[in-house]
């Protein structure tokens, strides 16, 4: 992976201007669970207390807890530089996103940014699956407020980072994720934007495509760009980014050299120290037989991947050291999505480790089996030689799938199987007229 | 968030109406692509397709006249029922469904606004024209039925007059009246359900309420007033009053009516703005 396509970093030109400046971001929002009859309010006259007529209909109130999706986070973003946030499920990054794009209002605390602004917070998002892309790309600049004379002026520009001049007047909908990608990552890019908001987005690409877009970053860097780039996939994050921030509930826990806050945060999630997971306890992924060295998730090549293209066949590839042979392992992977555990694989047969070394468990995901979501994985892996104990890895990979093309994704649920329908005339029980009243 | 000009984000920004304005003319081009965008979903996925447009229209016309004039026999002046009857159904139409459909605009693109600023007004707005659908289809059907007439009867019943400008004012206010409610149903329906049932509800009665099967003249004199205290019932009045012969208005309550409108407009963008951000979370 050549990095000579990185911008130098900013502390090295000449001082650049801020671009975007956090203080003290705090939003808050009302989980509510149930609703519950209001107590009357009554107003004490000494001698007697008369109720307060409720001026609400039902007389009833929410009730529920307040969570803090971001509290007391603030950071400066010089211009011209690209940074990654991290961060476990739930930790705020895309709340942190969606309160620069101004789609939610922050509870306290202020943004300050200078220029335009441009969101790709999700794939699709203010696109038309009905309309060509010429029409699309009309339309997504509207929504930027952006002039039309302005996108007309880029349009050739568009098309051809895009790639899609076979495809330029057929609908939306007959488009491949990839193609959906490029038009929606060329159309961002060539509004020329001050502030570029990616949510997870350029992940989902292939290498080659993200290193494309890592090119064309750079050169409008030149120009002052400033990318906001929040992922799952710390192998994209340190390639692409300057400087990563990482959330923990809702907090910035780390801020600084990509390197290190990378490893910092694998580190804490190695250990469980993270607190979102309150189960993990340090220093369970090692004990005297095995260590869990990594949780990775590969294509059916064998190449490591950041995201799961949920029609295609996936691995997890759970990498072990051992490090006294001769013991029996039965590896579990346990899978979450939207704290939800939504299964748990149990290798079938267990294995004798025979040797010293690294050893690979592969689990093979099937195609058409997990949804549109983010998902974490818990790896246990019970060893026996003499006694039994076990090595456990908590929040070991958290990845994001993805389907074919939008108009088919599936957000509902935290599984999509393909399952067997059949059509089918019932057959007709002939009953005997005295049976019918 | 123009170029290269600073911005602020803040819990207690107030852009104020005329950011706000200027905010809905740089954003302007949007209307039109969600209005095509509403029409298209109109009809989707059914096999009749463009075809029901015209059904929809059509049937109830029909079957209204057949029911209010052949079976109750209720008087229409010196036009036939079925141009009087049309002539209160374009202005009626102009009111039920842009603010049913308008009322939806935040709901159906609640993954858009998730997910991407743009000027929440600009959505009912564009829902609306989904509405004008049927209108337009019955304008059609009343140019159809004042052909037939002249055939038959040998004269126009509608007359090229300055008084067709009142009629376009009716439309306009009606229009306007119908956007200013959905500035309050939008959000009420974008936070809960309950608001789609309770407006088709109160939608169905508000029509017996409004001349528009029947003319002001059949309603008693002593509670005209009350008749007119119904916004709509003037502006469908002038409405008739400047497409057809000889039917009664009154200038003072069409006055009446603008202000109703003016006041459920100030009030519909107080409460939308207002409403706006915690809107946007509950959605």
């Amino acid at each position: 992976m050549s990095t000579s396509t990185l911008p130098p970093p900013p502390n090295e030109q000449p001082r650049a201007p801020d671009s975007l400046v956090v203080e003290d971001l705090g939003k808050r929002y009302f989980l509510a669970s149930r609703r519950v009859v209001a107590p009357r309010r009554t107003l004490n006259l000494g001698v007697a207390r008369v109720p307060i007529p409720r001026l609400s209909l039902p007389g009833r109130v929410l009730q529920g807890r307040d969570l803090w999706a971001l509290r007391h986070v603030s950071f400066t973003v010089p211009a011209r530089t690209i940074l990654g946030v991290i961060g476990a499920n739930g930790a705020g990054k895309s709340t942190l996103l969606k309160v620069i794009a101004r789609v939610t209002r922050p509870t306290e605390g202020r943004v300050t940014g200078v220029g335009r602004v441009v969101s790709l917070l999700e794939l699709g998002a203010g696109f038309n699956p009905d309309f060509s892309a010429h029409d699309n790309i009309l339309m997504n600049a509207a929504m930027h407020g952006i002039s039309r004379r302005e996108v007309l002026d880029r349009m050739a520009g568009i098309i051809q980072f895009a790639e899609l001049d076979d495809f330029l007047d057929n609908p939306l909908r007959q488009y491949s994720s990839g193609m959906y990608l490029r038009l929606a990552f060329s159309v961002a890019i060539n509004m020329q934007p001050n502030i570029l908001l990616a949510d997870e987005i350029l992940a989902v690409g292939d290498i080659a495509f993200q290193e494309r877009c890592l090119q064309r970053v750079a050169e409008e860097s030149e120009r002052g760009l400033t990318v906001l780039f929040v992922s799952h996939d710390m192998s994209a994050v340190s390639r692409l980014c300057h400087r990563v921030i990482w959330l923990d509930k809702g907090e910035a826990v780390q801020d600084g050299e990509p390197e290190e806050v990378i490893a910092e945060y694998e580190e804490a999630a190695l250990r469980g120290r993270s607190r979102d997971l309150a189960f993990g306890r340090p220093g369970r992924h090692i004990n005297v037989v095995a260590e869990i060295a990594s949780v990775r998730l590969l294509n059916s090549s064998g190449e490591e991947i950041g995201a799961a293209p949920t029609a295609e066949d996936v691995y997890l590839r759970i990498r072990l050291k051992i490090r006294k042979p001769g013991s029996v392992l039965r590896a579990f992977a346990d899978v979450y999505a939207k704290r939800v555990a939504v299964f748990r694989t149990t290798q079938p047969e267990e294995v004798v480790a025979d040797r010293r070394g690294l050893l690979d468990l592969l689990v093979r995901i099937p195609a058409h089996l997990l949804a549109d979501t983010t998902y974490t994985v818990n790896v246990t892996i019970y060893t026996v030689l003499g006694k039994e104990t076990k090595v456990v890895l908590d929040n070991a990979l958290t990845f994001m799938a993805y389907g074919p093309e939008s108009g088919a994704k599936v957000k509902r649920g935290v599984v999509a199987p393909r399952l067997d329908w059949t059509v089918q005339i019932p057959v007709r029980v002939r009953k005997r007229r005295k049976s019918v009243v | 968030m123009s170029d290269g000009a600073p911005w602020v984000i803040a819990s207690d920004t107030r852009e104020g109406f005329a950011a706000r304005i200027r905010e809905m003319w740089q954003y302007r081009r949007i209307l039109g692509f969600f209005s095509l965008k509403a029409v298209q979903g109109l009809y989707a996925k059914t096999h009749l397709g463009i075809f029901w447009m015209f059904v929809r229209a059509l049937v109830p016309l029909f079957v209204g006249s057949f029911v209010f004039d052949t079976v109750m026999n209720v008087p229409s002046g010196v036009v036939p029922y079925f141009v009087f009857f049309i002539a209160g159904q374009i202005p009626w139409n102009c009111f039920d469904g842009p603010l049913i459909r308008g009322s939806r605009g935040l709901e159906v693109n609640r993954m858009l606004l998730t997910k991407l600023y743009v000027p929440r007004i600009i959505l009912p707005l564009g829902q609306m024209a989904a509405g004008m659908i049927e209108p337009a289809v019955i304008v059609l059907v009343f140019a159809g039925a004042l052909v037939y007439y002249r055939t038959t009867d040998g004269l126009w019943y509608v007359q090229a007059s300055p008084r067709l400008f009142a009629s376009a004012a009716s439309i306009g206010v009606i229009l306007f009246f119908a956007f200013s409610l959905t500035l309050w149903t939008s959000v009420w329906q974008a936070r809960a359900r309950d608001a789609r049932f309770a407006l088709r509800f109160v939608v169905g009665f508000w029509l017996y309420f409004t001349p528009v099967i029947y003319p002001m003249s059949v309603v008693p004199p002593n509670i005209r007033w009350l008749m007119y205290l119904n916004p709509l019932t003037a502006p469908i009045e002038t409405f008739r009053w400047g497409t057809l012969p000889t039917t009664e208005h009154s200038w003072p309550w069409f006055g009446y009516s603008v202000a109703i409108t003016a006041g459920t407009f100030a009030s519909g963008i107080w409460y939308f703005a207002r409403t706006e951000s915690a809107t946007m979370d509950k959605i």
